[in-house]
């Protein structure tokens, strides 16, 4: 018989090895992870139910100006009775960059889920959830304000809801993120003028006093479960409603051409399960289609996300 | 004065001789009566000095009965080693010095056998009792405290090898004994006969199982005194079945006697004890109280172990008892380690090496225990993978371990004698098979080998499918092909017929004399017939080896088995789901669907409508039954379904279950399953395929027709039945013209009508020369007790041929019909029993040698049925198209659906075929 973990491992290597090239990457504003949204979630009539989880994982990101962001997250759930569940995420992202290597805590985001209809082929689930901006968006090199890319907080606070159908082989979900504030970054080129890094500045765009534009989402995700291992393939297709604005030093909102639009990520990951309490999951993206710009901040190349969950 | 003097000498040794013969007589009697009480060890004392005396006196054969009590009362004392030594050592000293007397054989051999008893070594007890049995009959007289205590043993051991019917017959022999032998109602032989028969009830049946404990219970008290070891034995069992009704206090209260009355008798360790331990413990258990539970278990098993070491079954008990508390609990690897514990405890001679590892099956004590331990090792594992490590080892083992269990039913069913025992057998070999179609459906679906995992489902499917029948199919081919000569095969038939005789009596119960009797002739019969069959075994080896050679059809070859247009569908219902198997020649897909609730409701409430003609109920049920039990969709091709329906679903014709919801409800035009398919049924893939591969070498004598009618059913004839039988005279009409049909195609035909259709005219015909077998009558079945199922003729007014050919004696008639056709009420039902389907008089005619059958599943209409049968044989003789029998039929079937006055299902649907 043929040995399936190895074939496991195998397909898992694959998608370390052959996705670098041309990758492209994921603009989730947070709400692709949050509750019912999330990737690869677990469907099992027969496993024992354990009601508390918590995943701690680390993310890598590669953007486009080769800045590479390491995003280290703990998400705990916590469920109470068999159909809600309460999400609290916490990250602390690491941002080495050309202009300047940062960290700190990142945006902090609540959520409920609900479980609206639970049979034997199928579940529903609803989320309903927020960001608070408890991560700086304001970081500053020699007093001047970076780009939103070397931030660790989006600074607003959002609003998300969403919904999801998981089947054993299948999940769907489409979700809605808006935030309620502009945010307190203060990047514009011209406070850069005569710094050596000037030239590389210009590359980012402005971002301001920024506005994130609206953003829904889809996810389709073909999931292949075994024992205690499955992998799944997906697409993330992420459309921003409109466009981000800033507020120039003169006081003048802009809308920013380009903001706005599709971006899709092509998902592979997998997981394997220690035990019913324990696992690792691998979840990588590969970027199909961009935004033409991203002054949010949220493009990347390419994503590799390794967590490992304990239920208790 | 010599003489005088000599004389004087002589009557002072006579007198000296017979005192001594007093006091040895007296210190019996002592012996005994401390032995009676419980004493045993003061017993032993007695006996000791008896049998010092007797061995100085050269008083051999006193000698060895007196060793023979101090062996037993040793083993009272639970040093059965001892005991046995004991024992064996008599019989040496019997068989050294020539002794030949039966009956101190006869007691040497029951005493041995006890020991082995004792040990947990069935298979030994029952040779030597067997033995004991063979020297008590020598002696001639039947009716003696020793046969009852031969009886009473054999029982015992019968029972622990799960042959409980041949158990309580047994038990009930010697209770009839010994309550000939006892008139004042103080023996407390019968009241242990009473205890060992409640023993067996408490299994199924736990007011009578109470009622007879109380009985011995009574006898005990009055007898012996209220702290006697019996008394306590017997509340023992009656906290047993307390437990079994959920009713725990009263089983603590019980048991809390129990172990006060040990206490007080035996000091240290002694298996009564730990068994009342054991029995706490399972109290706790079902109370919930885990911890409890353990701390009893423990006990219990430390005793056992101290008394018995690590191999023995009350030691696999316990560690099943321990296994189930550590399951409850959630440490699934200790209980795993506890029933692997469980499982070598019960093999002589095999040792665990990891708490995967499976034994081999030789050489074990209980089977019945082994095969729980096995089954409860598989569910535990499966456990651990769902409730912890999610790794498939775990599955695999658990799969690896319910083949071993499913392996052991076939042993097991080689020594259950009788049919009854076997469908018991059948019933719990069941939770095997479901347990294992579960495992492999899940198995397939999280393994990328699915394929393997989903041929493994369809074998334990089908290895749930009538395998008794099988088995008596098997049986009967092999003693057809193996050279037994036919005066062997004629004797076995003749006992056969007597004991379906004499079991046909006793269930109509005829009063408290005769059923002594008959319980006496049955078991005689029995035994006979048992030791008939061994002879057979070991005197034609070929007989043996087709007897038990395994014969079930893998998936393959039920595919190849398969032309193009025919499906074979079978389902799999457990307490939550329904598993679907569809197999082509060229697909085979399993599908599991949750069971909709009330799902028996439905099934019942499908053939209630149709009987109370209630078309929106119909409906709704034919309709909501089809979606469950076809979840995918028949291949266009298809134009034939075999079903092996389960369960309950063998009491509905599937013709009548609607594809889809229809505008017009009609009767005539819903769209029913009958209208796109030939259907007809079976019991398994294996007799279908074994059946087909008969019919389709199918070489009959010849092409002729009995056609049998008695018309007319004064209730005179029928004396002993309490059924109204109205007359059928439609059934006159239809047998004249299927004489007819016959007639025009050159058939010879017979007829046995009104007067001459008896049950001894059909019997003196020589039913194997018929291709087809055609009854037009009423059947009657008896759910409750299968054997007094029967077709109604006229009877003779012999004590033997009643005028009712009942499914005992159709199983004994010789029959090479391509088609028995019952064309009377409800001939396909009958009792129900789980992994075996219908147990009525369809089984019967198919264990006969029926290739095909035409039944019906209730009361029909004289006239819509003659119309039907007439239409089914026109078709069959003389279309080009529809001559196949389920072809004929479909078409017999769409005549009357098309036929305002028959449309409905009730006219038209009762009728299903078996076969082809």
């Amino acid at each position: 018989m043929f040995e399936k973990t190895k074939w496991f491992i195998a397909i898992l290597l694959l998608t370390f090895t052959s996705g670098t090239i041309n990758a492209q990457g994921c603009s989730d504003a947070g709400f692709c992870t949050m509750g019912a949204l999330k990737p690869d979630q677990g469907y099992s009539k027969r496993l024992s139910v354990q009601i508390r989880s918590i995943e701690l994982s680390q993310y890598i990101g590669l953007t486009h100006f080769k800045d590479v962001i390491f995003n280290y997250t703990a998400d705990v759930n916590i469920g109470i009775g068999d159909k809600t569940t309460i999400q609290v995420k916490v990250p602390y992202v690491y941002v080495e960059g050309v202009l300047k290597n940062t960290n700190g805590i990142g945006d902090l985001s609540l959520g409920l889920a609900q479980n609206l209809v639970s049979n034997e082929r199928y579940q529903i689930n609803l989320t309903l959830g927020t960001k608070l901006p408890i991560g700086n968006s304001n970081l500053a090199l020699d007093g001047k304000p970076l780009p939103m890319y070397y931030q660790t907080g989006l600074g607003t606070y959002d609003v998300i809801a969403g919904i999801s159908l998981i089947s054993k082989g299948w999940m769907v979900a489409t979700g809605y993120q808006q935030s309620l504030n502009r945010n307190d970054n203060d990047f514009w080129w011209s406070d850069w003028e005569g710094h050596p890094m000037e030239a590389t500045v210009r590359a980012y765009k402005q971002s301001r006093s920024l506005n994130r534009g609206k953003d829904i989402m889809f996810r389709v995700e073909r999931n292949f479960r075994f024992s205690n291992f499955n992998f799944n393939i997906g697409l993330l297709p992420i459309y921003r409603l409109t466009k981000d604005t800033n507020i120039s030093r003169g006081g003048i909102e802009s809308k920013i051409d380009g903001s706005d639009g599709l971006a899709l990520t092509l998902l592979v990951g997998g997981g394997y399960q220690f035990s019913v309490k324990s696992g690792i999951k691998i979840m990588n993206g590969f970027r199909l289609v961009k935004r033409h710009f991203n002054p949010d901040g949220l493009s990347r190349e390419f994503v590799s996300n390794i967590g490992y969950v304990y239920k208790f | 004065m010599y003489i005088n003097s000599k004389i004087r000498l002589l009557l002072i040794a006579s007198l000296l001789l017979s005192l001594d013969g007093w006091s040895q007589d007296n210190s019996i009697k002592i012996a005994d009566k401390l032995f009676s009480e419980g004493k045993y060890a003061d017993a032993i004392l007695k006996y000791k000095e008896s049998s010092s005396t007797y061995q100085t006196q050269n008083q051999y054969i006193n000698y060895a009965f007196v060793n023979l009590k101090i062996a037993t009362s040793t083993i009272r004392l639970g040093r059965i080693n001892e005991g046995l030594e004991l024992s064996q050592n008599t019989l040496n000293y019997i068989e050294s010095n020539n002794i030949n007397d039966s009956r101190l054989l006869g007691k040497t051999y029951n005493v041995i056998g006890d020991g082995y008893l004792n040990l947990g070594r069935n298979d030994q007890a029952l040779e030597y009792l067997l033995k004991s049995l063979e020297q008590y009959q020598l002696t001639g007289d039947t009716n003696t405290p020793d046969m009852a205590k031969c009886y009473n043993d054999l029982g015992i051991v019968y029972w622990n090898n799960g042959n409980n019917n041949l158990a309580l017959q047994y038990h009930e022999n010697a209770l009839n004994i010994r309550s000939k032998l006892d008139e004042k109602n103080q023996s407390t032989e019968k009241a242990d006969s009473y205890n060992n028969i409640g023993l067996i009830y408490s299994d199924y049946d736990f007011t009578k199982a109470t009622d007879n404990f109380n009985k011995a219970l009574n006898i005990y008290k009055k007898v012996l005194g209220q702290n006697h070891p019996k008394v306590s034995l017997c509340l023992n069992n009656l906290a047993l079945v307390s437990d079994r009704q959920e009713n725990y206090i009263q089983a603590q209260q019980y048991l809390n006697e129990v172990l006060n009355i040990w206490n007080n008798i035996f000091d240290g360790d002694h298996p009564n004890k730990a068994f009342t331990y054991l029995s706490i413990g399972r109290v706790n258990y079902h109370e919930k109280e885990y911890d409890l539970a353990i701390y009893n278990l423990e006990k219990a098993l430390k005793s056992y172990l101290n008394l018995y070491g690590n191999k023995h079954p009350e030691v696999a008990n316990t560690y099943n008892q321990l296994g189930a508390v550590l399951l409850a609990q959630g440490n699934f690897e200790e209980a795993i380690d506890s029933y692997q514990k469980a499982i070598y405890a019960n093999l002589y001679d095999q040792e665990s090496t990891d708490i995967y590892s499976n034994p081999e099956l030789k050489n074990y004590y209980n089977a019945d225990i082994l095969l729980y331990s096995l089954q409860q090792k598989a569910k535990t594992l499966e456990s651990l993978h769902y409730n912890k490590t999610l790794k498939m080892r775990e599955l695999k083992y658990s799969l690896l371990t319910l083949e071993l269990a499913d392996q052991l039913v076939s042993r097991i069913r080689k020594i259950r004698l009788s049919e009854k025992d076997k469908l018991s057998l059948s019933e719990k070999a069941s939770e095997i098979y479901e347990a294992g179609v579960q495992m492999c459906f899940e198995m397939s679906e999280m393994s990328i080998n699915s394929k393997y995992y989903l041929e493994k489902a369809f074998d334990f499917a089908e290895r749930s499918k009538s395998s008794t029948l099988l088995s008596a199919i098997q049986d009967t081919n092999a003693k057809q092909f193996s050279g037994i000569p036919s005066e062997l095969l004629e004797k076995e038939t003749n006992l056969k017929n007597d004991i379906a005789f004499y079991e046909r009596k006793l269930a109509e119960n005829s009063g408290d004399n005769q059923e002594n009797m008959l319980r006496t002739k049955l078991l005689t019969l029995n035994g006979e017939y048992n030791n008939f069959i061994q002879e057979l075994e070991k005197n034609y080896p070929k007989y043996y080896n087709l007897k038990f050679n395994e014969n079930q059809i893998s998936l393959t070859n039920l595919q190849k088995a398969l032309d193009i247009q025919t499906a074979f569908v079978t389902h799999f219902i457990t307490e939550e789901r329904v598993y679907y198997f569809y197999c082509t020649r060229n697909k085979f897909k399993i599908y599991n669907t949750p069971k909709m609730e009330k799902f028996n409701n439905y099934v019942s409430g499908l053939r209630n409508a149709i009987k109370y003609d209630s078309r929106e109920h119909f409906i709704t049920a034919a309709t909501d039954l089809y979606t469950q039990l076809f979840p995918g969709k028949i291949s266009k091709d298809i134009k034939n379904l075999i079903i092996v329906p389960e369960g309950n679903l063998a009491t509905i014709p599937f013709e009548v279950l609607l594809q889809k919801e229809s505008e017009d409800n009609s009767f005539n035009n819903l769209p029913y399953l009958i209208k796109k398919y030939n259907i007809s049924y079976d019991n398994s893939a294996t007799l279908y395929a074994q059946r087909k591969k008969e019919i389709e070498a199918y070489q009959g004598e010849t092409e002729d027709i009995l056609l049998v009618a008695p018309i007319n059913f004064n209730q005179e004839y029928y004396a002993n039945t309490s059924s109204s039988l109205n007359d059928l005279p439609g059934s006159e009409n239809e047998i004249n013209e299927i004489k007819l049909l016959f007639k025009s195609k050159e058939h010879s035909t017979t007829v046995l009508s009104g007067g001459d259709a008896t049950e001894i005219n059909l019997k003196d015909q020589q039913l194997h020369k018929y291709k087809y077998l055609h009854f037009a009558t009423h059947g009657m079945v008896d759910e409750s007790k299968p054997e007094l199922s029967r077709i109604f003729l006229r009877p003779t007014y012999n004590d033997k041929e009643d005028g009712s050919l009942y499914s005992g004696e159709i199983y004994n008639i010789d029959i090479h019909a391509d088609l028995v056709c019952l064309s009377a009420c409800q001939t396909g039902l009958g009792k129900i029993s789980k992994g075996e389907g219908i147990i009525g008089l369809s089984r019967s005619l198919l264990y006969a040698g029926a290739e095909n059958l035409i039944v019906s599943l209730w009361t029909v209409s004289d006239n819509s049925t003659s119309q039907l049968m007439i239409d089914f044989y026109n078709n069959h003789l003389y279309s080009n198209t529809y001559n196949t029998f389920s072809s004929a039929l479909r078409k017999a079937k769409l005549k009357l659906i098309s036929d305002e006055q028959f449309s409905k299902p009730y006219y038209w649907a009762p009728f299903i075929l078996i076969g082809e």
